[in-house]
């Protein structure tokens, strides 16, 4: 009860909270410098690992007015760590100089990098390893002065560098999991990283190469280090800059605990964490790079299906333009019947009855067109239903009978029976179909004698339904192009909406569209037999 | 051949040409009840065949067609000699195919869904026409006085305009930015007096090849 009381006070307590967030980071800063204290260079506390400055550094970027939080941790770890020290007015410059440079540095990723969606690309991620790499080695220098080392030369320029590595390890490795945990944006891919199994299974695999680089003598630790990259490298790919930085801080972890166990003198721990620190920094680019590429595909497919709006409400416009034409020209016959004459004789008022009538039924027409926008519009994939494809299909074989006679076009269709039904919206599909058929048929125009087949198989999980005419075909060269969306599309009757769209619309059913070259029109699209395509979203429950 | 045709083709008969079996009869209704002699076809192939160079009056054709478009109909009656004046609809209307429509003398240029009154009026205007044969029309006058005020830029994004450019090619065309073409071209309808492009279209092609 009293633990509820508290905690309903903090909700509601502004300073409790700021009391906490205190207490919360002092709490952590001095658990991590225990936790990361092993190895001390002699005479200097010089640790070859040190993620505690990030913690500083991300609270100094929420708020340059912790720094005295940031100085009393730092004073608080000592006590608490490493006891009373031997130099006490050393320790005190020492605190007060790394908390300086800790907030030039957040003052730094601040300006350059921000706390809103940091990471976003490779400039953000170049000045982070900048101002994280010059920030240590100023701390190392200022470390050095305070506690005014003596000794040879290369004695202190050593110290310097394994302070560095030591550091800088520290923040590339821990500092951007923090900053991503803060942003509201990113945390959701963090937390559907650790749900997911892959992952856990490149963490494993990690495990197994640590063993092995481990398991064998001193001189095979640098040989078999790079294995280490592996399931990084991995992670990275498959989860972008979240699965990046979270094995980054695992292998580290690992790589912690395996070399206590192994014993590992600390001239060998410095130079591998030397190696993590650039293992680190690959791992981040892909990151990056994978998550600037996944942006990107978004975009364009964002924009692919504004495209085909576009010329989905094009091909409608001109749809409801023919009734609505017609809807005023017969008003304009009522008029003409209604007006003038006192009484109306009986033949005008049976014309004025069918012309009335006619104007309905054109308003009907006009309503079913925005009928079908609409369903166009309720997004996506979403009207799915378990329909067999060769309704579908003959259907729209069928609405172009007359058109292909028209152009001495004849349309044949080879729909073996039993093909199972499939999950489709048989609005859109029957688009796709209408579109391909209309375009297969006015190549076919071009010569005498022009044939159009449609087929349809089933091939493993999909079915593939193929649409062949034998006009002029396609070339390898405009292969390529053909399913641009600034490609005018062929002059198409009826719904003129373009390929580009048609692929849309087959690729939203986890489909895929294309097109062969040869003699002929030769396209095909594939839609599969199982809901595995579809986004869950979009999955019809069972 | 889906047309209907009066017994007695007179001299002044509206030829009707669309594939939209509602629009052709709502649209030959319409204008039957206002007293004119109507003839309809479902497309250009079926008109082409029935023509007699004899056929006066006034042509209507719709440009998106299966088959033959309206403007390939315009096109095809012109090289027999046809001198019937064609009114061109469509519910697609683009700069390009106005500009085509009007280089070959259409009366006008008409975008779906239109007015009633709209149609009438062409109608009266290819009457006009026919009765004065040079159309050394006042339009043509104003429109060159309203063409004198433009500035040199304004000439040239109408130049640009009236080959059915896109805003955005104009721009890069002119190496001026997208902003700057919507305003000239604001000032340009404003000047030239026309309320939309194919009315710009008209204005600047109409002086053009008195047949």
């Amino acid at each position: 009860m009293a633990v509820l009381a508290f905690f309903r006070r903090l909700r509601a307590d502004r300073r409790l909270q700021l009391m906490a967030l205190a207490a919360a980071y002092a709490a952590g800063f001095v658990i991590l410098d225990w936790a990361s204290y092993i190895r001390p260079l002699q005479g200097l506390n010089i640790t070859p690992w040190n993620p505690q400055p990030a913690l500083a550094v991300a609270l100094l970027m929420h708020g340059r007015r912790w720094i005295w939080l940031v100085w009393a941790g730092l004073v608080a770890a000592e006590l608490a760590v490493r006891g009373i020290p031997g130099n006490p007015a050393g320790a005190l410059a020492a605190t007060v100089a790394l908390s300086l440079t800790y907030a030039a540095m957040a003052q730094a990723l601040l300006y350059r990098i921000g706390l809103a969606a940091p990471f976003r690309d490779r400039r953000d991620l170049l000045w982070f390893t900048a101002i994280v790499t010059a920030g240590s080695l100023l701390c190392a220098f200022l470390y050095i002065l305070a506690f005014s080392v003596q000794g040879p030369a290369w004695a202190i320029w050593g110290a310097v560098a394994r302070y560095w590595v030591g550091d800088t390890v520290g923040l590339i490795v821990t500092l951007p999991v923090l900053l991503i945990a803060a942003d509201a944006s990113r945390r959701r891919a963090l937390a559907v990283t650790l749900r997911s199994a892959a992952w856990w299974a490149t963490a494993a695999l990690t495990c197994v190469f640590l063993l092995v680089v481990f398991s064998r003598g001193p001189q095979d630790y640098f040989k078999y280090f790079y294995l280490l990259l592996l399931p990084v490298a991995w992670a990275s790919a498959r989860f972008g800059l979240a699965g990046a930085v979270l094995s980054c801080v695992f292998t580290q972890l690992g790589l912690i605990v395996a070399a206590q166990l192994a014993l590992l003198h600390e001239l060998t721990l410095f130079e591998l964490q030397a190696l993590m620190a650039a293992a680190t920094l690959t791992a981040l680019l892909l990151g990056v790079l994978v998550d600037e590429r996944a942006r990107a595909a978004a975009e364009l497919r964002n924009s692919l299906r504004f495209a085909a709006a576009g010329q989905m409400a094009a091909a409608l416009a001109h749809e409801l333009s023919q009734p609505l034409t017609a809807v005023s020209n017969y008003a304009q016959a009522c008029r003409v019947l209604a007006g003038g004459d006192a009484e109306l004789d009986p033949r005008r008022r049976a014309q004025l009855a069918s012309v009335v009538d006619s104007l309905s039924s054109e308003a009907q027409r006009a309503g079913d067109v925005v009928k079908r926008l609409r369903d166009f519009f309720r997004s996506g994939a979403t009207s799915l239903r378990r329909v067999p494809l060769d309704a579908v299909i003959q259907e729209a074989v069928q609405a172009h009978t007359d058109y292909a006679h028209r152009l001495g076009v004849t349309l044949h269709s080879d729909v073996p029976a039993g093909l199972p039904p499939l999950w489709i919206d048989p609005i859109q599909i029957a688009v796709v179909l209408r579109n391909l058929i209309a375009n297969a048929v006015e190549s076919a125009a071009a010569a005498p004698g022009g044939e159009v087949r449609l087929g349809a198989r089933l091939a493993g999980r999909t079915i593939v339904t193929d649409v062949r005419d034998n006009g002029p075909g396609i070339d390898t060269v405009h292969l390529q192009s053909l399913f641009d969306a600034g490609t005018p599309s062929a002059k198409a009757g009826g719904m003129g909406v373009g390929l580009s769209m048609c692929r849309a619309i087959v690729e939203a059913h986890g489909g895929k569209l294309w097109a062969e070259a040869g003699p002929g029109g030769r396209l095909f699209f594939a839609l599969p037999t199982d809901d595995h395509g579809l986004l869950p979203a979009d999955r019809p429950a069972p | 051949m889906a047309c209907s045709q009066p017994t007695a083709l007179h001299r002044d008969t509206v030829f009707i040409v669309d594939d939209d079996a509602s629009v052709r009869d709502s649209l030959s209704l319409m204008l039957s009840l206002q007293g004119y002699a109507t003839a309809t076809f479902a497309s250009a192939e079926d008109f082409l065949q029935a023509w007699q160079p004899h056929w006066d009056g006034c042509l209507i054709a719709d440009i998106r067609m299966s088959g033959m478009s309206g403007l390939e109909l315009q096109q095809a009656l012109r090289s027999r000699g046809a001198s019937l004046p064609v009114v061109i609809v469509t519910a697609h209307g683009d700069v390009a195919a106005a500009r085509q429509a009007f280089l070959a003398n259409a009366v006008d240029f008409i975008e779906k869904p239109f007015e009633p009154q709209q149609i009438v009026a062409a109608i009266e205007q290819a009457r006009a026409r026919r009765a004065v044969p040079a159309p050394a029309s006042m339009v043509s006058v104003a429109s060159s006085v309203a063409a004198a005020s433009l500035s040199e830029r304004e000439r040239e994004v109408l130049q640009l305009l009236v080959q059915g450019l896109h805003n955005r090619r104009i721009a890069t065309e002119l190496g001026i930015s997208h902003r700057t073409v919507e305003i000239h071209k604001a000032r340009v309808l404003e000047k030239m007096g026309a309320k939309n492009l194919v009315e710009l279209v008209r204005l600047v092609q109409e002086p053009a090849a008195p047949h």
